[in-house]
Order: C-alpha cells, then structure tokens, then sequence
C-alpha cells in the first residue's frame, strides 16, 4: 500500500514536470511582451529593457527554465509582473476566495444529488426519478455561464433575492448572498452528474443478493438502503466526484468571469491576457497540484470504502 | 418469418396482457409529452420574466402561441414520420435476417428520450444545411451582405415582426445569427470529434497491441492531457496566432507553407479551437480502445481464433473492431454535446470565434454585458438553442448507450 | 401432533411483467411440523426458490405478488399482517439462506458486523454483548478461530467458511424456522457435505424446522423427512422420504429418481425426461407435465390433477 502510495506520488512529480514544461514552453512562444503591456502608453524600448531586466526575461530561456522552477521549489515566488505584489501573497489573498467558492459549491451539489439519486433510485419510474432524470439532463446540458447570467437576470434583477460581487468578509450575511447564485451555477453541472450516477449505481446495488440477505434478516427498509446499499454504491459516485474535479476548477474560471467574483479563476483570466508570466505558471501549477493531489486522496479514500480494493503486489 | 413485435393471439388472457401493455406504453409517451411540455412552460416563464419592464417590446401573446403551436405541429409531425420510417426501416434490414444487432435496434427504438435527440440533431443537420433556404435574413458572417443603414437603425432590437428573435448588437437579425451558427456548431463539434477519436484510436491501439514501455508511456502522455488546464492552452494558441503575423517559407524559396493570418481566418478563428480541442480531447476513446484491445487479447476466444487458424487481421476485424465501435460511438456523440458547450464557453471568454463570426457562444459574448438589463433576449436566445442541441446530443448519446449495453432492467 | 408450525394453503405469486404475467407459483399447499426437516425439490424454474420467498414475503413488489392463498406460521397468517410486523418474524422467528455466500453477504461490512446487527435488531443488545453472542454463534458452527473471523470480510475468507457464517447469522436469534435455498450449490462436494452436516447438527440442537430447496435428490435422501416434488409451479408429489424414493407414484418424479447416475449399477445410458420446462406464462392446459410424460391421455390433457392421498400421507397429483 505504501508502495502504491509512493508511486503514484512519483507519477504526480512526473506529470507535474511534463505540465510544467508545456507551460514555459507556451510561455515561451506566446508572443506579446509583458514589459509593453506593462508599460502600456509609457512605451519605449529603453523602459522595456529595464523591465525585461529586472524581470530576468533577457536571461537565455533554459536558464529561466531552471531558474523558476527553483524557485517553484523554494517557495520563494518572484513578483508578479502586474500587480506590484509576490506572485504567493497575490494567490494567497485570492485562494481564500475560490476555495470557499468552490467548497459551497461542491458541498451544497452533493448535499442535493445524492439523496435525490437515492430516492430515484429506490422509487425506480415514479414521478420523482422521472423529475430527476429530466432535471439531471438540463442540468448537464445548460452552458455554465449562461445559468449563470440567467441566474442573474432572474434571482438578482428582478427578484432582488441575492446579490453579486465580491464580498469583504466570506463568512457574513453579506458572503452568503453573494455566493448563493456563483455557487448555484458551479455545483449544478457536477450536482446532475452525481445525482444520475448515484441513481443508477443504486439501481445496480440494489439488485445484488446481500439486499436480500439483510431484509431476510428484518432489517427496516430505511436501514437497509441507507446502510447497506449506500456503503457499496458510493464507490463509483466517490471517483467520479474525484474525477469532476479538473472540470469544476475550469468551472470555477468561467463563473468567477461571469460574478464578478475575485477569486484566482479571475486573476488566472487576466494574467493571461497580461502575458504575467510567474502568475499564469504558479496558478497553473497549482491547479494541476490540485488536480492530482484529489486523485490520488480518491484513491486512498476508496480503500476505506471499499475492503476488496487492496493496492499490493499480486502475486 | 414473423415480424417479431406481433405475437399471436394465443388466448384471451394474451389479449388481456396486450391491452395492458399498449396502456402502459400509452402513459409512458403522455408522461414524457407532459415532462416536455412543462420545460416549455419554465423556459416561457423565464422569458417573460426578461422582460416585464422595459424594451421587450410587444409582447404580442398571441404571436407567441401561434409560434410554439407550429413548433408543436412540427415535433408532432416528425414524430409519425419517425414512427413510418422506423417500420420501413425494420422490414428491410430485419426481416429476413435476424442477428444481435436486432436487439439493440429495438431497444433504441422504444427509449423515447433518444427518439427526442435523434428528432433535434436532424432537425439540427437540417437546418445546418439548408440554412442559407431557412434563414428570414442573409448570412450575417458576410459582411457583403450587410446593410449598414439598415443595420444601424435596428441595433439590439428586441423581438418583433419583423425580426423574430430580435436583433443583435450588430444589428444582425438573431434568428439568422443563430441558424447559421448552427453550422459552425455541428462543423466544429463534428470535426473535432473525428480527429480526436482517430488520435485515441491509434495510440489506444498501439499502446495495447505493443504494451511494455510504448503503453507505459502512452499512459503518462495521457494522463498530462486529462490534467492540463485546457483553457492555457487554447488562451495561448489563440494568442499566437492572432498577433503574431509569421510565416513560414520553404528554404530557399519564396514559396509560403504557413501563413499564420490565413490560418487564423479560417473559420474565424475557430480552427485554432479546433486543433486544441482535438489535440486535448483523445483521452475517452483512447482509454476505451486500450482497454477494450486489452480485454480481448486476454479473453479465450482469441486463443480458440487461433486454434482454429485465424490470422491477426482476421482478429481484429471479425472480433475486436465490432467490440471497440460501439462505445466510440457513444462517446463521439457525448463529445460533439461537450464540444459546443466549450466552444461556448471559450467565446463567452473572448477567446472563441473572432469578431464577425456566427456562432452562438459569440453571441452570447456579445450580449453579456447586457444581462442585468432589460435586453437580456440578446444572451437568452443563443443560450437556448446551446441547451437544446446539447439536450439532443446527450438524450442520442445515452440512448445509443443504452441500446448497446443495457445493464439496467427496468 | 397439534398444530403445524407452517401451513401453507394454496400459495399462488405471479410476477407482473411486460411479456406477460408470469404464474411462477400456482397453487401450492404444504404442511410442516415444528422440528421437522422438509425438502422442496424440482428443476430450475419450477416455483420453489419464489415458493420460499414468498413464505418470507421478500417477493420484489414491482414485479411479483402473492395472489392469494394464506400463509399460516404459528396460526398467524403471514400474506395478510402488516410489513412491520412481518420484519419482526424475519430473522428472528423465520430464518433464510442462500446459495451464493460470497455474493449474500455484504463485502463492505465485516462478517461479525453483520452477525451483530441481526442480534441488536432483535435482541436489542449492546455492541459488546452482541459481539459475545455473535462469537458464541461462531463457535456453535464449528469456525475455529472465531475472533478472527468474526473481524474479517467475506472476500476474506473460504466459501465454506462463509456459508458457515450465513447459518450462524440466520440462527443467531433461535428461529424456528430455517429456509435454505440451495445452501450447498456453490459448494464443492466435501465442504457440500460438512454443512449438510452442520446444518442437520443444528436443527436437532435447537429444534429448528428446516425447509431445504434443492434440485439434487441426493441431499433430500440424506436430509429431510418429508419431501415435495415441484414441477411447474406446483406440487405434484409430497411424501415422506422413504416412500417416495421407493414407490414413487407421479411420472415426473419416476423420471426425475430415474436420472440420478448410479455407481452400483451397470453402465447404462443416462435416463432423461424429454422436453423441456413450462413456459410459465402461457403453461400447458390441464396438468402441466402432460407434454413429457410417457402416460399422457386424454384426460391429462383438459383438467388439472389435485393432490390426492394415495395412502398414509403420501399425496400425488395425477389422473393415473
């Protein structure tokens, strides 16, 4: 186990650098030259070089390769080019922000689904499981951003039942009602796809014979559902959960786009558009960390759920 | 041979069970016309909601239910046309011979929800094709084809009689803009998957053919992919190739190869799109070919193939081609659906379709700004016809799924 | 005698299903006495495993019901109680196991877990007097290291380990009924017959009544006492074991000994019954074997035989 472990770290470290490399390279070839946009209408090839100097951008390329990724390692994160601040504070005043962003999101789409799978599932072709399977269609099939912009259309400017923007403090009244609808459009995707594979994965479970055993044994319906059921159809709800993701961080950029919301996804979006170098590679990185970090926590999870999963040598 | 859905009278009780069934069969097509007909009614009671206050215009009522009466006729329509060719379908490929794909026809048959998506996605084909036929007003991607004077007198018009669906920011009629983005839809979607399926099948193919190192690396190559941040990527490339005017000449010659402004004219900017999204879509059908490949090298009919003397290419196509196809196909129609929701989302970002082009995520970029006002119409509509192709794409995709494997008793 | 523990009385369950409704058990009525060891024998498909289920009523709703015909346990008549009440006949006064251990129990949960909960449900115990008992049912089946065991899962252990661990979790509460549904199928032939034994240990033990399902005549022969023959969702020949395996009267069941490959005797070509099983949405009118049987006439053919004693108890349904 602990070799598997140490493995899949290995192929993290791997996967981390080949992403890494791809980055610079972008970087590298992208053209627009950071110190001009900088500069904007100071423009002049002399305050150029002094910025691509003190940047470290006339540096040869591999060079600047290693060089960032030192400093990648060290932690000791270099100046963002746009903002005056260290690429780490900058990300760390604007992680706060997503992160919470996204655990509403997340909790409150998984809170929903999967109990409506649950009872989809166990009132098989009634008008509940006939409401959730429509439901999970749209919910999957709606463009992200436009929920978003409807959303806002209905709940914000008519109905006035929330606000947008982003908030000083996240854990006040004020947070809340400007999360709500950010969160609403983040978690419904990923909440339609939970609720249907929570649904057919208990449909699959139910069927098995050790249902038969524990209702032989007496055992209410509720218990043997909620207990019995649920513990073995959670296992492919958990990866899938694991594997959405990659899909809610790029979720994440596009709502806080449309909310207004300053969080990294925003901060990614300008970066690029401002050639921010140390930014766009840091966030990226850390997305990608976030990422595989969540896949391997899923597969560690899965050995706890499941006792069958086991992940030594075979022999 | 009879026709396997009549079954012969035996007894009345067989009658009975007949009636039964047909009732059964009967509620299951007026629940899911009820379930249609409530979207309709929450999608109409958005709309209204857009636009109580402010520039809607005339909300003619009555204009409007003429309209979703006659999109009611034509669902209606299709659907009995559906059902007729469905039959001449049966007795042509399946009356004299009977083999398993007979099972999954009829399984596809019955799922009303894939009848759903396969009516959309051809209505869908239709009108891509017949646009310029359908379309009240001229392709807006031409500019050739734009009255400026008239243009500018109808900017962002909210729907009317003469402009069904309104006008954009552009002064383009929203109804044309969105017909002819139907094209760039289905192209885009279309082309994308194909590449990207060919990409997976021949790296799924060749990792699990050659295994050892060949897969091993493959795998690390694929995992890079499914954890890159897709949205860099296409930023980056889109960048490239917008501002940086380079080509490339063959040496010694003044002959262009590479010519980074027409590349970028294509489509408007969408071929960019098209190679990032084929360059990061593989992973799906890769790993489903792999592992497919890989099942049925292990699985004992191959020995017992070989036993009996057949060759590799025998193998491959009489036993694991028809085995990879099915899923791929499953997967390329759920593709095509995620396709056009990231086209959407990249153009909602500015990083889609160039400015000029007809496409729905565009527009939906055009009109955001827009959306706390009262001329949200500009970004609803586009929205709607997103949702609606996508709808039919995933409704297809899970039926055709269904259909090929149903592990689900009902 | 007294009263019999299980009357069954013109049982019938038909599962509702789009091709048809299907009678899988039609008209069966049976008696079995506190203690007494009964089998139900037949060849897949015959009603006897849905016969069994519908004694425990765990028949899946959506498709099947009980029609009609009463179940009488201990004089209450099981089809018509309410659901809470029959939860708390199941598992602690009736008692089910199945073929397949390694699918019927739960693979996420420990096996003494699960001994546990059935033990809480119905004696409302603690976790650690629960947990002593469960141990003490361990050892009652013969595992040796019970603790062990006991915190173990069921992929873990051996099949017949699991099967032993099934008997324990049915007879942790003392019921008096015991409904095995071909316990020893998936069973290879030496473990097959330490459970045979085991479970026949314990119904002396703890008085248990046992109604053991099976389609191999074998285990009826070593196991039970009384015996009925099922055929097509109905009972067409009930007796006690002796009997029945030495005159026996119906011509399914003089097919069904027939068959049964001999070592003492001469070689000889294996004896089958020709045809094949009912369709049991449309069966045959009249009696339900007359396709295959040898002695068919014309009567066979219209009216469906009722069970008739031929003689101390031994009932057959047949026109001959």
């Amino acid at each position: 186990m602990r070799e598997y472990i140490l493995k899949k770290i290995g192929l993290m470290f791997v996967v981390l650098m080949g992403v890494y490399t791809i980055v610079f390279a972008l970087c590298v070839a992208a053209p627009g030259d950071p110190a001009r946009i900088a500069l904007g209408r100071a423009d002049n090839p002399l305050a150029r070089q002094i910025l691509r100097e003190k940047w470290g951008l006339d540096k040869p390329v591999i060079q600047q390769y290693f060089q960032t990724l030192k400093s990648m390692i060290t932690l000791d994160f270099p100046q963002s080019f746009r903002y005056r601040e260290n690429v780490g504070d900058l990300i760390l005043s604007r992680l706060p922000r997503t992160f919470f962003l996204g655990v509403i999101a997340i909790g409150v789409s998984i809170l929903i689904a999967i109990p409506a799978g649950i009872v989809s599932a166990y009132k098989h072709n009634s008008i509940i499981d006939n409401i959730t399977m429509v439901a999970s269609q749209i919910g999957v099939a709606v463009p992200n951003f436009w929920l978003g912009l409807m959303l806002i259309v209905v709940f914000y400017t008519k109905l006035h039942w929330f606000q947008i923007g982003a908030p000083e403090h996240l854990l006040s009244l004020e947070g809340l009602s400007k999360v709500a609808l950010p969160a609403i459009t983040l978690g419904t995707g990923m909440a339609a796809v939970t609720a249907r594979l929570t649904r057919s994965s208990m449909l699959e479970v139910i069927r098995e014979e050790y249902i038969m055993t524990a209702r032989a044994k007496g055992l209410s319906e509720r218990v043997v559902i909620l207990k019995h059921a649920f513990r073995n159809a959670l296992l492919p709800v958990v990866t899938v959960i694991g594997l959405q993701f990659p899909l809610v961080v790029g979720g994440a950029v596009i709502t806080e786009q449309v909310f207004g919301w300053y969080g990294l996804g925003q901060l990614y979006i300008r970066s690029i558009a401002a050639r921010d170098y140390p930014v766009i590679v840091t966030t990226t990185l850390l997305f990608t960390i976030g990422v595989v970090v969540t896949n391997l926590v899923v597969d560690i999870l899965y050995t706890y759920i499941d006792p069958r999963v086991k992940y030594e040598k075979v022999k | 041979m009879e026709r396997p859905v009549a079954r012969r009278v035996r007894s009345e009780r067989d009658l009975e069970e007949l009636i039964a069934r047909r009732k059964e069969n009967f509620r299951k097509k007026v629940k899911f016309a009820l379930a249609f007909s409530a979207i309709i009614v929450v999608f109409g009671q958005v709309y209204s909601m857009l636009g109580r206050e402010g520039t809607l215009g005339p909300l003619d009522m009555s204009v409007w239910t003429h309209r979703i009466f006659v999109v009611c006729l034509y669902v209606l329509a299709f659907y009995i046309f559906l059902k007729i060719a469905y039959r001449y379908f049966d007795r042509i490929f399946f009356k004299y011979r009977t083999n398993t794909w007979e099972l999954t026809w009829r399984r596809f048959r019955r799922n009303n929800a894939a009848n759903l998506g396969l009516l959309i996605i051809i209505t869908l084909v239709i009108v891509a094709v017949f646009a310029h036929l359908l379309a009240p007003y001229p392709d807006p991607s031409k500019t050739v084809n734009y009255d400026p004077n008239y243009a500018l007198k109808h900017l962002e018009e909210p729907p009317s009689k003469t402009h069904i669906l309104g006008t954009d920011r552009n002064g383009r009629d929203m109804l044309s803009v969105l017909i002819y983005g139907s094209r760039i839809s289905l192209a885009l979607g279309l082309s994308v998957e194909l590449t990207a399926s060919l990409i997976g099948i021949i790296f799924g193919s060749v990792a699990a053919y050659y295994g050892g190192w060949t897969d091993k690396l493959l795998n690390v190559i694929n995992d890079i992919v499914m954890a890159f941040p897709f949205l860099l990527f296409v930023i980056v490339l889109v960048s490239v190739f917008r501002q940086v005017y380079f080509s490339i000449k063959l040496p010694f010659t003044d002959i262009i190869i590479f010519d980074s402004a027409k590349i970028f004219a294509l489509w408007n900017g969408l071929f960019l799109i098209f190679v990032a999204l084929a360059l990061l879509n593989w992973s799906g059908v890769y790993r489903v070919v792999r592992s497919r490949i890989l099942s049925v090298k292990e699985m004992e009919f191959v020995e017992a193939a070989r036993a009996v003397g057949a060759n590799d290419r025998r193998i491959i196509f009489r036993h694991i081609l028809p085995n990879v196809l099915s899923p791929i196909i499953v997967l390329v129609t759920l593709g095509i659906a995620s396709v056009i929701l990231t086209e959407a989302a990249l153009s909602y970002l500015g990083f889609g379709a160039a400015e000029g082009a007809v496409s729905w995520g565009r527009a939906i970029f055009e009109g955001r700004e827009y959306a706390t006002t009262s001329k949200a119409f500009l970004v609803f509509f586009p929205g709607i016809a997103i949702v609606v192709s996508i709808l039919g794409f995933n409704s297809l995709g899970d039926g055709l799924r269904d259909a090929f494997d149903p592990r689900m008793k009902r | 005698m007294g009263m019999p523990l299980l009357d069954v009385q013109d049982l019938k369950t038909h599962f509702f299903t789009e091709d048809g409704v299907v009678q899988a058990v039609d008209g069966v009525s049976f008696q079995l006495e506190p203690g007494q060891k009964m089998g139900l024998v037949g060849e897949s498909g015959c009603g006897k495993s849905v016969t069994a289920l519908s004694i425990m009523r765990l028949v899946p709703d959506p498709p099947g019901r009980i029609v009609s015909g009463r179940i009488l346990f201990d004089g209450v008549d099981l089809v018509q109680i309410p659901k809470e009440e029959m939860r708390t006949v199941r598992g602690r006064r009736i008692s089910m196991i199945f073929q397949d251990p390694m699918t019927s129990l739960n693979p996420v949960f420990t096996v003494g877990y699960q001994i546990d909960e059935a033990i809480q449900l119905h004696q409302g115990l603690e976790r650690e007097e629960a947990r002593r008992k469960t141990l003490e049912m361990l050892e009652t089946v013969n595992i040796a290291n019970p603790d062990r065991v006991a915190n173990s899962y069921p992929h873990e252990l051996s099949g017949g380990m699991r099967q032993r661990c099934m008997i324990a979790m049915a007879l942790s509460c003392r019921p008096k009924l015991l409904i095995a549904d071909e316990p020893t199928t998936s069973l290879d032939v030496t473990i097959e017959a330490q459970i045979l034994d085991l479970i026949d240990d314990l119904n002396r033990k703890l008085n248990t009544a046992l109604l053991l399902i099976t389609h191999d005549m074998g285990i009826i022969a070593e196991m039970c006492q009384k015996v009925a023959v099922m055929y097509g969702g109905t009972i067409v020949e009930m007796a006690d074991t002796r009997t029945l395996f030495k005159a026996p009267r119906h011509p399914y069941t003089v097919g069904l000994l027939r068959s049964i490959p001999s070592l003492s005797v001469e070689k000889t070509d294996l004896k089958i019954i020709p045809g094949s099983v009912p369709d049991l949405i449309n069966p045959p009118p009249g009696c339900r074997f007359h396709p295959r049987c040898e002695h068919c006439k014309e009567a066979c053919k219209r009216e469906r035989p009722k069970l008739v004693d031929v003689g101390g108890g031994h009932l057959v349904a047949c026109h001959l």
